[in-house]
């Protein structure tokens, strides 16, 4: 199938999506137009070439300059590496692949650095050398595919509880403890739990990142991915499911054992768990990958491009830990000392 | 759910009053006499009598030092983690729990005594 690309109807220039102004915008004329309104140009009939089958690479031919444009086989949506054009394989998000929903990107690259810059500040134990040259390899602004879960999760558990009374006379402490069964049940609707369904974003990453605001999701047009890299789903919807229900169960308890108020000891007996009316619906989740290196190991970092929420583990330099220790617990015993004296 | 920054405030008010109560402890000094076994003398004598833990005010003073500034320390480095694994959705509930089933019954009581010195 050919790809589709993002040319602008006045001047022919790269067309991208502009977080700020929710359009598609050129980058030379800087002519704007709306998403629903732009169709996207075919200038290249060609099919993909698969060109190893082992790493799943595949290679386009760029319709602008002829470049080849290298993808794998979940990714959908590219920059030619020649001349920067801005393409999308609408293949790769039809049919079981069509997402239902998008988030727009809503904030920029620039921003991502800005927070990038901001994280790394004021962290007294991070080692120089880490934030004080540029270790951003390459930030990228991805569309990642999550599955949305909503569900109404029913809960029934048995507790043992117990009301300690203490008390004392003619030279006895006494201890009374009542003993009570403990019955909860009831149901809880959860809705649009996302989990992302990509193998190369690690869960607790993109599970940091939340929550995302869902009333700004649209339905998805492939005009928002110009600009952007896009993967579609490489987990099916049945392994996620597992976690979603896993966060269902652990809310649902939790939330009933709140109920139980008035006993100094609880004890849990029994749980049963039963999730019925599940709707699984499919989008895209807008995401600022940062990938740095350092020492040889390689620190992924990742901005929430709608809200900007920044995530990421930094390294330790274990010298600055260990002298700041030494050196807080000599002031802090001068101190000690000092106050020992005078009062 | 409290504000980013009030949860700083509380957290660097909590840091503060644990490194306040352990130097109070520091200070403070410690009863091992009992009361009952004091011998009254005809001289005014002290009502308590102040023993540091381990023999020595200095070595107390630095240990406790220690363990604050370990506790501040790891404060440090948990600024610089921040992935964290979501095993809740609570901001994914609709409307809270709907609870329908809520029994507590009465089964059993114990009672112990124990005698006091």
């Amino acid at each position: 199938m050919a790809l589709y690309e993002y040319e602008c109807p006045a001047c022919g220039g790269i067309m991208q999506f502009n977080p700020k102004t929710q359009k598609l915008q050129c980058t030379y004329c800087d002519t704007e137009v709306n998403v629903h309104d732009y169709i996207a140009n075919h200038n290249s009939d060609d099919n993909a070439i698969p060109i190893n089958s082992a790493a799943n690479l595949y290679m386009y031919k760029c319709g602008s300059c002829g470049g080849e444009i290298l993808s794998t086989e979940v990714q959908g949506s590219m920059t030619c590496p020649f001349c920067g054009n801005n393409v999308v394989a609408p293949e790769k998000f039809a049919g079981e692949f069509c997402p239902d929903y998008i988030i727009p990107f809503k904030l920029t690259a620039e921003d991502a650095k800005d927070k990038y810059k901001q994280y790394m500040k004021h962290k007294w134990l991070l080692p120089k050398v880490f934030s004080s040259q540029a270790h951003i390899d390459e930030i990228k602004g991805v569309y990642v595919p999550f599955w949305l879960y909503s569900a109404t999760e029913q809960y029934k558990g048995r507790f043992e509880c117990a009301k300690i009374e203490k008390y004392s006379d003619s030279g006895y402490e006494h201890t009374d403890t009542s003993y009570y069964e403990v019955i909860r049940g009831g149901t809880e609707d959860f809705s649009r739990i996302p989990v992302d369904g990509s193998k190369e974003i690690p869960d607790n990453i993109s599970e940091s990142l939340e929550p995302y605001d869902t009333k700004e999701m649209v339905p998805f047009k492939i005009g928002y991915l110009a600009g952007f890299l896009a993967n579609h789903y490489d987990v099916d919807m049945n392994e996620d499911k597992i976690r979603a229900k896993k966060r269902m169960e652990n809310t649902i308890s939790n939330d009933f054992k709140a109920t139980i108020t008035g006993y100094d000891k609880c004890v849990i007996l029994k749980e049963q768990f039963n999730t019925k009316d599940i709707v699984v619906e499919h989008a895209l989740y807008p995401m600022y990958l940062l990938s740095t290196t350092w020492r040889g190991k390689r620190y992924l970092f990742a901005m929430n491009g709608q809200t900007g929420k920044f995530v990421g583990n930094l390294p330790v330099s274990i010298g600055k830990a260990i002298a700041t220790h030494l050196v807080l617990t000599a002031i802090l015993t001068v101190i000690v000392q000092l106050l020992h004296f005078l009062i | 759910m409290l504000k980013k920054n009030t949860k700083r405030i509380i957290a660097i008010i909590c840091v503060i009053c644990m490194i306040i109560g352990a130097i109070i402890a520091a200070l403070a000094p410690v009863v091992t006499a009992n009361a009952q076994d004091m011998i009254v003398q005809p001289v005014a004598v002290p009502v308590s009598t102040s023993v540091s833990i381990f023999g020595n005010d200095l070595l107390r003073s630095i240990v406790i030092s220690a363990i604050i500034a370990a506790i501040i320390v790891g404060v440090l480095i948990a600024q610089l983690k921040t992935v964290r694994k979501h095993n809740t959705a609570t901001e994914y509930s609709v409307s809270g729990i709907d609870l329908i089933l809520k029994k507590d019954y009465f089964i059993r009581k114990n009672s112990e005594k124990k005698k006091v010195r």
